[in-house]
């Protein structure tokens, strides 16, 4: 069995500005965007400084901007590939998963395939803040 | 902390005749004091008699400035011509001065030092002396019985002497290392037989001395009227004598004194003023211990944060000192507060154990245990924690201390109660009352009602359990007037709000559902009510909680956030270490800011007595009477089983149990923020058709459960939804209401509470607010959101030629102030932040500063209303207790009937849009409700998501806050619909636009 093959990231809110159009003076919870083929995949990353127990990933996958990945397999791995959670996205491509571990990644079972998107370790403080 | 001994003399004893070290003497500077000193010894041929008359200047400046007394000590032991007896009394001086500045260590080196010269010259006298100094010390170090050896040796010498003052001395020292070692009523003999042996009309110092920790000893037996009579006679003893340090020791030890009677905000005030005067004398122990007794009152006040940050300043500072067990003593407070905080502590508690085993301190062992027993009880190890809570009862009960002894009584009635024995739970309480005999701290008044009234509950008395309950409610009103006002009453009722769930809880299951309402009411927003009432009655900006001398950290931390905004914004990237030492160094910031914050409002807030004695709870009756018949108000409440709702109109009254927890509503709450949080990444996806149904879909499940049981019950034009804690920030105005929306049917606001609601209603009746002032917007835009003046022009315009624009560096903090009181509608649009972690930093930009919830605290308020056009202006920390702590907790005590703010981070578009539309309806005088609607109306049309067009809550009174003239909409202007939607910058990353319109 071939492992499964790795997402794009396209973009961490921890690692770039949040962008002009917004009057807020600090970056938003951490977000990031992943593309694998047709699919998108966007997340909350849980807050650095929340206690393990409340670690929970808010996630949507679509396959284009009015096509949601419905009953699509999603777990969370942790840094060794260790499954540590998992759920199906519901009927909007959305799901809610508990990420115990500080660090890992999610893994998407669609029809055609899995796919890995990792998720590279915050780099904010604790303290969520800013 | 006990006081040291004085030397012995007479504090009537002539004056001396002058002598050629008089200009040392008198020299202020210390170090030039001791030059000259230095060069008049060498000079003199007496030099050993001068050296004694340094001695004896050392001796005076030992209580009044150690630090000069260690010098002058030093400068007369240093001295080549002097004898081995006089460089033995300095170095005695010497090690006396370096116990003052908390230096036990070094001080025995030098007491021992002395003892070698002394062996020499075989001075009885002074060996019993310098015997008798070294005993303090080797108790602060835990060497007892090198201490008691000591005792004993300077005992035999002055016996043998019949110097009945040097026994006295003695006496007092091995009260004291009784005292260290938790055993007072031996303490307590030994200063009796120490004051036996003092004539009553002489050694007025002594007898101070005695007076101060025998007052020490009572206070820790109870023994209240008798402690605080001693305490008066020693403080008056000192101050006659002009001996400050001391007399701050004795405040210090008065602040405990009153933090044990649960006089907060005096032993707050008191602690400021010994901690001022140990830092101007470089009192190392002092301060240490300050920061330990702070630790406990922190503790005990429910700011465990605070608490840990003072127990590591005490473990450290002891640890500088070497008094290893009042270290493990910050130790165990650094453990506790670890708990409270809902960790779990690593493994200092063995380590502390030990210590106290070692000092023979059986009440500091049976902390431990008690703290242990709280631990197994957490994890559900009821066998333990018995055996544990056991323990420690008795280690209390024989040292005496009947207050901790209940303490433990209580965690085992607990036990009884967790273990389905609630008649034994009830035995041993009523038991601990009978003990405590009247004696009752006031926290233990309200835990053994408290814990009286689960037992009976349990037991199945549901009437008496509830009644139980509402008196520790009432028993916790009368106790929380000694908190200092905001920031720790918050934390105080926070760490109370148990006690509130299982009352309301208690009250409904008794059939109760009126009192169960009025009690619910009790709990909420409490503290901010305290201040809205001190506001009403003294019509004063809140002076009380200004910062005094945290200016330095603001302009720091001010510095740090414009540096953050930029690099937010995409207008100044940082790299990746610099943005992360920035973060680190604003969250260092942040935390002292808030701590330097809270302890200056709790000591100048001399006077919160007549505070909470002011705040009448509202009742029902009273919050109907006052209800208009266009109102209905919701209240939520979070008990044990689930959310409750009290819905209250003019004419009825209704309870319901909703059948929803609340972290299911939490976790349809974070579904919607993370809809909402697609905004700033991914604006496509955000805005699709697709999001819409998403969000409206969980909107829809929230909506059924808080609005479903009851939405036949609001049948009145204006819904006013006071939230529970989990509550906070959930756009009810925007749930789905049959194919449209809520708000289209229902006016929404938002208020803490029903008496802050009141509260707001009120100042449109008493005519405080300005009916005829011009219009103020305050305007800082920028690239990130240029909108932002556009949208000042428009408001400005919209109301009329006498409106007042100040944009870019006109928008100061000074105009705010200005334009707050004399302005009919205040408009701020600019950058604004939430800050999670010290919510009362949160904070709007303007040209010259961050202006966030202590900077409104000082303004005084007079629009009719405040509207805060900038990122998650309204958002605030919500403690458990329900008070808000955010911007919009400053407006609505500055004196605004109503806010209207941001719950999200908004679009600088849509923002400017639903401005726009909002003031053009109000300035043509439809009221603050009319143009909400039109508001939302306007830009739901162009931007369906509720991300753009729910962001904006009221909050306060909604009505009022029509426009002075009634005229039609400026025609000059652009109307909303022409506004030009900029691609955000997000399509750099993503190649998508933020905003995104339908139509």
């Amino acid at each position: 069995m071939t492992a499964p093959s790795r997402a794009e990231l396209l973009l961490d809110t921890d690692r770039a500005a949040a962008g002009l159009g917004m009057r807020s003076a600090m970056l938003s919870p951490r977000q990031l965007v992943f593309r694998h083929g047709p699919h998108q995949l966007e997340i909350l990353a849980p807050d650095a400084g929340a206690e393990r127990a409340a670690r929970f990933v808010w996630g949507q996958l679509v396959a284009g901007v009015e096509a949601p990945c419905a009953d699509t397999g999603v777990a969370w791995l942790d840094g060794t590939g260790v499954v540590r959670s998992e759920t199906v996205t519901d009927e909007f491509g959305e799901f809610r998963l508990a990420a115990p571990a500080d660090e890992g990644g999610l893994r998407i079972d669609c029809a055609d395939g899995s796919f890995v998107c990792w998720v590279p370790p915050s780099r904010r403080e604790t303290r969520c803040a800013s | 902390m006990n006081i040291g001994t004085t030397p012995r003399t007479p504090v009537t004893a002539a004056e001396p005749a002058p002598t050629p070290l008089d200009a040392a003497f008198a020299e202020p500077d210390t170090r030039a004091a001791v030059a000259l000193l230095r060069a008049e010894l060498s000079r003199s041929e007496q030099s050993d008699a001068m050296a004694e008359l340094i001695i004896k200047a050392a001796v005076n400046q030992v209580r009044r400035d150690p630090r000069r007394a260690f010098a002058f000590a030093r400068a007369a032991a240093a001295h080549g011509n002097a004898t081995p007896q006089t460089v033995a009394r300095a170095l005695r001086v010497a090690g006396g001065a370096l116990v003052s500045l908390g230096r036990p260590r070094l001080a025995v080196a030098h007491y021992d030092r002395a003892l070698r010269l002394l062996d020499v010259t075989a001075d009885a006298g002074d060996l019993a002396a310098v015997e008798v100094k070294r005993i303090h010390p080797l108790s602060l170090l835990g060497r007892h019985a090198e201490a008691l050896a000591a005792a004993s040796r300077a005992l035999r010498i002055r016996e043998q002497l019949a110097d009945a003052i040097g026994i006295a001395e003695i006496e007092i020292a091995l009260g004291d290392q009784r005292y260290r070692q938790d055993h007072y009523r031996e303490a307590l003999r030994h200063y009796t037989r120490a004051r036996n042996c003092l004539a009553p009309d002489k050694y007025r110092r002594l007898r101070a001395i005695v007076d101060c920790n025998s007052a020490n000893c009572l206070e820790a037996l109870q023994r209240y009227g008798a402690a605080s009579r001693l305490f008066e006679r020693a403080r008056a003893a000192f101050e006659k004598d002009g001996l400050r340090p001391t007399v701050a020791q004795v405040d210090h030890n008065r602040a405990y004194f009153a933090f044990v009677r649960g006089r907060y905000a005096e032993a707050l005030t008191l602690y400021e003023r010994a901690e001022a005067i140990s830092t101007e004398l470089g009192d190392e122990r002092q301060l240490a211990q300050v920061a330990l007794e702070r630790a406990e009152v922190h503790l005990q006040m429910g700011m465990p944060r605070d608490a840990r940050r003072q127990a590591e300043i005490a473990a450290e500072r002891f640890g500088r000192v070497s008094m290893v067990k009042e270290r493990a003593q910050s130790l165990v407070l650094q453990a506790l507060a670890t708990i409270v905080e809902g960790g779990t502590p690593d493994e200092v508690l063995d380590e502390a154990r030990a210590v106290f085993t070692a000092e023979g301190s059986g009440v500091w062992v049976a902390e431990c245990d008690l703290l242990a027993a709280a631990g197994a009880e957490s994890r559900g190890e009821l066998l333990t924690a018995r055996v544990l809570a056991t323990s420690a009862h008795d280690g209390f009960a024989r040292a005496g201390r009947v207050a901790r002894a209940v303490s433990a009584d209580i965690v085992l009635a607990r036990l009884d109660r967790a273990a389905g024995r609630p008649l034994d739970a009830l035995a041993r309480l009523d038991g601990a009352t009978d003990r405590l005999g009247g004696l009752a701290g006031p926290w233990l008044e309200v835990e053994i009602l408290r814990h009286r009234g689960l037992a009976l509950l349990a037991s199945g008395d549901t009437a008496g359990g509830a009644a139980d309950l509402a008196h520790a409610m009432d028993a916790l009103d009368r106790h929380r007037g000694s908190v200092p006002a905001d920031d720790c009453m918050i934390a105080f009722l926070s760490s109370r709000s148990a006690l509130f769930a299982e009352t309301v809880d208690a009250l409904l299951r008794a059939g109760r559902p009126a009192i169960a309402f009025e009690a619910c009411e009790r709990a909420k927003a409490r503290a901010l009510t305290d201040l809205l009432e001190r506001r009403a009655s003294s019509g004063q900006p809140a002076a009380a909680l200004s910062v005094v001398r945290t200016r330095r950290l603001e302009d720091a931390l001010h510095a740090s956030y414009s540096r953050l905004r930029r690099h937010a914004s995409g207008l100044d990237e940082l790299t990746v270490e610099r943005l992360a030492t920035v973060r680190r160094e604003t969250a260092s910031l942040e935390t002292e800011l808030a701590e330097g914050r809270r302890r200056d409002a709790a000591a100048a807030d001399e006077s919160p007595d007549a505070t909470a004695s002011a705040t009448v709870p509202l009742t029902l009756g009273r919050l109907q009477s006052r209800l208009d018949g266009d109102t209905t108000l919701i209240e939520f409440t979070e008990l044990p089983d689930g959310l409750h709702a009290f819905v209250v109109s003019r004419t009825s009254f209704a309870h319901c149990r909703l059948g929803v927890d609340a972290p299911t509503i939490q976790s349809r709450a974070q579904r919607f923020r993370f809809h909402l949080a697609k905004f700033d990444v991914a604006a496509a996806l955000a805005s699709s058709e697709l999001s819409l149904r998403a969000t409206r879909s969980n909107l829809s499940e929230l909506a059924a459960a808080l609005l479903g049981p009851v939405r036949e019950l609001i049948t009145t034009r204006r819904l006013v939804v006071v939230p529970s804690p989990a509550l906070n920030g959930v756009p009810f105005h925007a749930f789905p209401d049959g194919a449209g929306w809520l708000s289209e049917t229902v006016d929404v606001a938002y208020a803490p509470s029903a008496a802050v609601y009141l509260h707001c209603a009120a100042r449109d009746v008493s005519r405080r607010s300005v009916r005829e002032g011009p219009t103020t917007v305050l305007a800082v835009p920028d690239d990130a959101a240029p909108l932002i003046e556009r949208e000042a022009w428009v408001v400005a315009n919209a109301h009329g030629p006498t409106a007042q624009v100040f944009v870019r560096e006109q928008a100061t903090i000074a105009r705010f102030r200005e334009a707050a009181r004399t302005s009919r509608v205040l408009h701020i649009a600019t950058h604004g932040m939430f800050r999670p972690d010290e919510p009362s930093l949160s904070c709007v930009n303007l040209a010259d500063g961050w202006l966030d919830l202590h900077g409104v605290y000082e303004t005084d308020v007079r629009a009719e209303i405040v509207v805060l056009s900038a990122c998650e202006s309204g958002v605030a920390g919500v403690a458990a207790a329900g008070d808000p702590l955010g911007l919009l907790r400053g407006f609505l005590v500055a004196g605004a009937p109503r806010v209207l703010a941001s719950q999200w981070r908004v679009s600088d578009a849509s923002a400017a849009l639903f401005m726009e539309t909002f003031h053009l309806q109000l300035a043509a005088r439809v009221g603050a409700e009319t143009a909400l609607r039109e508001a939302r109306a306007e830009v739901r049309r162009r931007f369906p998501h509720p991300y753009h067009w729910a962001a904006f809550f009221l909050y306060g009174h909604p009505g009022g806050a029509a426009g002075t003239t009634r005229r039609a909409p400026c025609a000059t202007l652009s109307t909303p619909a022409t506004i030009a939607v900029p691609a955000s910058s997000n399509a750099r990353s993503l190649g998508r636009v933020s905003c995104v319109p339908t139509t």
